[in-house]
């Protein structure tokens, strides 16, 4: 078994620096890998990312983020990656890492995401400039997982990483009408083309925690108003023969 | 605003809440010359922000009834979810 602890839109400022890691003290007993779904900061300063920083690092375990919607506010996403990169954090974006753990080899995907919409009733590439510009980010986003996926090499078990949401059902208790802005349906095709056994996200604080793609792969959003809860744990590989 | 705040007058607070720092999760209800503020923030800090902007727009006192998302960032989890 592997054990995955996730959580995502953690939304780190000062009044709240130490606040997580009070809960991350014994992660290794309970984990072997955590991962983060992105809008670790409120705003998307440095000055936040290095409060991310101080909560994540030397945990015991590896940690493994995608940035989210927030942490791009303040156009310095690249400058926040290479601070979570300095404290041991792995930063995905479009590319992929292998945990070794106990249980076996774990394969990470990750990419942001962004928003799009669900088939049938999803943003189009077509009209103003603005409209097509908005649509196709959306796409290309779904096509960085997928890239991200490809690059993994074969592992024990496959899990998607992102921040905006893959499918409807963990939207629910969202407003529909933002749902668009809340997740894309190429991240779920991305996910089932690629044969994941999770895809983990955030994003929906509103949201719900359980859904599945259209190919089976079981959806959690972690968001941590979803969740309720330093983080939540997901024993993988139950059942398929490894300790 | 002096009066009991319209039912607009609380709406255009929340968008400027939503569109001014992401807070999507607040809540305003006039009741008996007073607004209720509901809904969810991340913190205490940011819980005195929002009651502070609040207050300052709607001009009538103000009852905190937001809660904090915070309060279970340090809870560890009690068990695990097994996914075969």
């Amino acid at each position: 078994v592997i054990r995955v602890a996730a959580v995502g839109d953690m939304h780190l400022g000062p009044d709240l620096a130490g606040r997580h890691r009070a809960a991350l003290g014994d992660l290794p007993d309970h984990a072997d890998v955590l991962l983060l779904a992105g809008d670790l900061t409120r705003h998307g300063t440095a000055d936040e990312a290095e409060l991310v920083a101080a909560e994540y690092r030397d945990l015991g375990v590896p940690v493994v983020t995608v940035l989210g919607n927030h942490d791009y506010n303040g156009d310095e996403a690249e400058k926040i990656s290479e601070i979570l990169r300095q404290a041991g954090i792995t930063v995905l974006e479009g590319t992929s890492t292998v945990v070794e753990t106990p249980g076996g080899r774990l394969g990470v995907a990750g990419a942001k995401g962004f928003g799009l919409g669900f088939a049938g009733r999803s943003g189009s590439d077509f009209g103003e400039p603005e409209q097509k510009a908005w649509a196709r980010h959306g796409r290309a986003s779904a096509d960085a997982l997928t890239r991200a996926l490809e690059s993994l090499p074969p592992v024990d078990i496959k899990v998607s990483l992102t921040h905006f949401a893959p499918v409807e059902a963990t939207l629910a208790g969202e407003p529909p009408e933002i749902w668009a802005f809340l997740g894309n349906y190429r991240l779920a095709e991305a996910i089932d083309a690629a044969g994941c056994d999770l895809a983990v996200h955030g994003h929906a604080h509103a949201g719900s925690e359980k859904g599945v793609t259209a190919g089976g792969v079981p959806v959690r959003n972690v968001a941590q108003p979803v969740i309720r809860a330093a983080y939540a744990r997901y024993d993988l590989g139950a059942g398929q023969g490894r300790p | 605003v002096t009066a009991e705040p319209s039912t607009d007058d609380l709406r255009d607070v929340e968008r400027a809440l939503c569109e001014s720092d992401s807070e999507l999760q607040v809540h305003l209800v006039a009741a008996a010359g007073r607004v209720r503020v509901k809904g969810r923030v991340a913190s205490a800090a940011r819980r005195d922000e929002v009651l502070a902007a609040v207050r300052e727009r709607v001009g009538v006192p103000v009852d905190d009834e937001l809660q904090l998302d915070d309060e279970t960032l340090s809870r560890v989890p009690s068990g695990s979810e097994e996914i075969p």
